[in-house]
C-alpha cells in the first residue's frame, strides 16, 4: 500500500474549465486527475494558452508553465506535454507514470473520429446529454461519418437515438432506430424502435406507425434465429421470447404490441 | 506579513485575575508604550471590570468602577473577569472579558490608523493551566485573530522575552526579577546555560507572601526585601536585577541596594511583562537564529512523525512544532488519497526506525478513487503528554464533494 501523498499545491479561487459544460479544477491534483480520466480528449487544443497562464498566474508554478510554453513553441505532440504535467505534479510513481505513457500511446493510435466517439460515449454514460448529442451529431458532418468503421457508424446511431428518446423526442429516436435496423441489419434498432413505439403508446404519445416495420412470418423466423446468437443480452432474450411466442402462436401484430406494452415501460432501459 | 517591518504592531496585553496592562511596540520605536487607564492620566493598569447599562450601553475599566455607584439598579457591574471565566467558562464574565480585551484593542489606533491591518498579539498570565489555554483559544476566535498572529505565555517566558531584547550585558549571567504587590513577593531568576549546540535560559519562579503592615511600613519592607535578594542573589552570579511595582518607588530601598551589591545593572519600573509580550512577538518575527532560547516544561520534548510521500520521496511530516509550548504547537496538512486507510505515526524521522509507534486505521471511508480525495490533517497538543489528530474529508475540487467524515484520534506524546 502506498503512502498518503503530501500535496504541495493549494487550492486556487480562480478554478480553470477543462471543457464546456465539465466541472471546474482547483489545483494541479485536481487538474492531474481531469486528465487522468481524459486521456482521448487530450489534444492540441487541450493545452491552450489560457491553461498555460492559468497554470502560471493561479497556481503560480512559473516553471511548469515555461516549459509547458517551450513545447508548444517547439512543436512538441500533445501527448509529451501531458506527460509532463504528470511528472511535474509529483502524484505518480515511475510504475504509474509508465502506465499512464502506455495509456496515451495507445490512444495516439486512434483517430480524432475515433476520440471522439469515445468522448461523445463519456458524456452519456456521464448523462451528460445535451453534450453528448452535440458531439454525436457533429460526427455525422463534414464526411467523419463516412471516415467510421461500420461498428462506430452503428454506435454513433444508437446512442442519438438513445438520447432523443431520453428527451421524449420520439420522432427522431424512431428515425435512428429505423436507420440502425433497415440499414445495418441492427436488431438492437428493431428492439429499441417496438419498445419505443410500446412506450408511446402507454403514454399517448403520438407515433407514426409504420406496418411494414412489423415483420412477418418468415422474418420473425429468421429474427428468432439471429436473436439466438445475443442469448446472453437480457433485452434480447426477451426479444427472442416474444418472437418465438408470435412464431408459435401466429399471434396478431396487435397482440404482439400488447405484450410489449405489458414488458418494456420505460425507454430508459435502453 | 505584509507590509514594511517596521510598521508591524505588536501588542502585548498583561492579564491577572484584577487587572490588564496592554503595551504596543512597533520596530520605530524605543520601547513599548501602555495604554493609559485614565485620559490624560499615567494610570496604565485596567480594572478587569464591566458596566452594562440597562439601555445597553457598557463602560469598562476605570469608567465601570466610577459609574458603578449612580447606575444601581440601572446596570450590571461584573469584575475579576478573567478569574471567573477560568473557573466557569458557562459565566457570562467570559464574554464580558473578550468584550473589553476588544476595547483594549482599540487603543492601537493611536499606532496604526488602518484597523484592517494585521497585529501580533500576546497574552501573558502569571500561569498556563488547560483552562487558560482554553480560554485564550476562544478569545483568539473571538477576535478572529489567526493562530499565527497570537501567542499566550506566562509570566516567566514574558520575562525571559523582555530581557533577551535588552543589551547582552543584562542577562550575559543570572538575572533577577522582583514584582511587588501589596500582599506578596514575586522573585524570578532567569540562568543561562548551554545544552548541546545551543544557549538556553530557564526562568525559576518563587511567590512569597507576606502581610500588608510590612507593604505599608518602609523599614520592614526595606528589611524584608533586603532579605529575599539576598537569598535570591546567594552563591549565583548575577548581571541585572529588575525592581517592578509603584512600591519601589521612594527612597526607603537602602537595605535592599546593599543586598543587590555593586557590579550588577538596576532597573526599576512597570509592566515588564506586557512588555516582553510585545519584545517576545517581535523576536518571533524578526529575529531568525536567536542568541538564545527559552526552556521550560511547556515545552513539547516528544517527537511524533507522519509518513507520507512527497514528490515520490518517502518523508516524515512533523505532527508537533518542534520546540514549542504544547499549547501553541497547531500543525495542519493536506493530503491525497493514495489507496491506503491508515496512518502511521513515528517518534523518529530517520528512516532508521523500524516499527511505527502508532497505526491509525480510518474506518468506513468513503468510496474514492486513487488521488481523488483530499484529506485534511490537523494536529495539537491537548497537554504535554498527549496528542489529537483530526483527519476530516476535503472532498475533491467540483468531482467529489466532502462527506464531512472526520475521525478524531489521540496519541501519547
Amino acid at each position: 500500500m502506498k503512502d498518503f501523498i503530501l500535496c504541495q499545491n493549494k487550492q486556487v479561487k480562480i478554478p480553470y474549465f477543462p471543457a464546456p459544460g465539465l466541472d471546474p479544477v482547483y489545483s494541479l491534483e485536481e487538474l492531474c486527475f481531469y486528465m487522468h480520466g481524459h486521456l482521448f480528449l487530450l489534444e492540441e487544443v487541450f493545452f491552450s494558452d489560457d491553461l498555460i497562464i492559468w497554470i502560471q498566474d493561479q497556481l503560480k508554478l512559473t516553471g511548469l508553465s515555461s516549459s509547458l510554453r517551450d513545447m508548444k513553441a517547439a512543436g512538441k505532440a500533445p501527448s509529451e506535454l501531458t506527460e509532463k504535467i504528470f511528472s511535474f505534479s509529483g502524484i505518480y510513481d515511475r510504475e504509474e507514470l509508465n502506465e499512464l505513457h502506455r495509456m496515451i500511446i495507445s490512444l495516439q493510435d486512434k483517430s480524432a473520429v475515433e476520440r471522439q466517439i469515445i468522448y461523445a460515449d463519456y458524456l452519456l454514460s456521464q448523462k451528460n446529454y445535451r453534450e453528448a448529442l452535440s458531439v454525436y451529431l457533429d460526427l455525422r458532418k463534414d464526411g467523419r461519418f463516412m471516415q467510421m468503421t461500420e461498428d462506430l457508424q452503428k454506435r454513433t446511431i444508437y446512442h442519438t437515438g438513445v438520447i432523443y428518446a431520453r428527451f421524449l423526442l420520439f420522432s427522431e429516436a424512431k428515425e435512428q432506430f429505423l436507420e440502425l435496423y433497415q440499414k445495418y441489419e441492427d436488431e438492437r434498432g428493431l428492439q429499441a424502435y417496438l419498445m419505443l413505439k410500446a412506450t408511446a403508446q402507454k403514454e399517448h404519445i403520438a407515433f407514426a406507425d409504420d406496418e411494414s416495420i412489423v415483420p412477418e412470418e418468415e422474418e420473425l423466423e429468421a429474427l428468432s434465429d439471429r436473436l439466438d446468437t445475443l442469448a446472453l443480452d437480457p433485452a434480447f432474450q426477451t426479444a427472442r421470447d416474444n418472437a418465438k411466442e408470435v412464431l408459435a402462436s401466429r399471434i396478431s401484430k396487435d397482440a404482439w404490441i400488447g405484450m410489449l406494452l405489458k414488458k418494456y415501460t420505460l425507454v430508459d432501459s435502453l | 506579513m505584509e507590509g514594511n517591518k517596521d510598521r508591524q504592531l505588536y501588542i502585548g496585553i498583561d492579564l491577572n485575575a484584577s487587572r490588564a496592562v496592554i503595551s504596543f511596540y512597533r520596530a520605530d520605536l524605543t520601547e513599548p508604550k501602555e495604554a493609559a487607564s485614565v485620559a490624560d492620566s499615567n494610570r496604565q493598569e485596567f480594572p478587569l471590570a464591566v458596566l452594562r447599562m440597562n439601555n445597553g450601553k457598557y463602560y469598562y475599566g476605570e469608567e465601570a468602577l466610577h459609574f458603578r455607584p449612580e447606575a444601581e439598579g440601572e446596570a450590571v457591574f461584573r469584575d475579576n473577569l478573567f478569574a471567573i471565566a477560568l473557573l466557569d467558562p458557562q459565566a457570562p464574565e467570559k464574554e464580558d472579558l473578550f468584550r473589553l480585551i476588544r476595547r483594549l484593542l482599540y487603543f492601537r489606533k493611536h499606532y496604526e490608523k488602518d484597523r484592517t491591518i494585521p497585529y501580533d498579539l500576546t497574552i501573558t498570565v502569571p500561569e498556563i493551566s488547560s483552562e487558560v489555554v482554553s480560554l485564550m483559544e476562544e478569545l483568539r476566535k473571538n477576535l478572529e485573530i489567526d493562530r499565527e498572529h497570537f501567542r499566550i505565555t506566562d509570566y516567566r517566558e514574558s520575562f525571559f522575552d523582555y530581557i533577551s531584547m535588552q543589551d547582552r550585558s543584562i542577562w550575559k549571567q543570572d538575572t533577577c526579577l522582583f514584582v511587588l504587590t501589596k500582599d506578596h513577593l514575586t522573585t524570578m531568576r532567569a540562568h543561562r546555560s548551554v545544552s548541546g549546540a545551543d544557549r538556553v535560559m530557564e526562568v525559576a519562579q518563587e511567590r512569597i507572601p507576606f502581610s500588608a503592615d510590612v507593604y505599608d511600613d518602609d523599614k520592614a519592607l526595606d528589611q524584608f526585601m533586603a532579605e529575599q535578594v539576598k537569598a535570591a542573589l546567594n552563591g549565583n552570579t548575577v548581571s541585572g536585577v529588575y525592581l517592578i511595582g509603584e512600591r519601589f518607588e521612594g527612597d526607603w530601598r537602602h537595605a535592599v541596594m546593599e543586598a543587590i551589591g555593586t557590579n550588577k545593572r538596576i532597573f526599576i519600573g512597570n509592566h515588564i511583562f506586557s512588555r516582553g509580550a510585545c519584545y517576545g512577538a517581535c523576536r518571533m518575527r524578526t529575529v531568525a537564529r536567536p542568541q538564545v532560547r527559552y526552556e521550560c516544561e511547556y515545552r513539547i520534548r516528544s517527537k511524533r512523525f507522519l509518513r507520507v510521500l512527497d514528490q515520490q520521496k518517502t518523508n516524515y511530516i512533523p505532527l508537533v512544532m518542534p520546540r514549542a509550548n504544547w499549547f501553541e504547537s497547531f500543525v495542519s496538512y493536506r493530503l491525497l488519497y493514495n489507496g491506503t486507510q491508515h496512518f502511521e505515526i513515528w517518534d523518529d524521522d530517520s528512516n532508521n526506525t523500524q516499527e511505527p509507534c502508532a497505526i491509525l486505521d480510518l474506518s468506513d471511508f468513503p468510496k474514492r478513487p486513487e488521488k481523488g480525495m483530499y484529506l485534511d490533517v490537523i494536529a495539537y497538543p491537548l497537554s504535554e503528554k498527549s496528542l489529537c489528530i483530526e483527519i476530516t474529508d476535503g472532498g475533491f475540487g467540483s468531482f467529489y464533494e466532502s462527506s464531512m467524515k472526520t475521525w478524531h484520534f489521540e496519541i501519547d506524546l
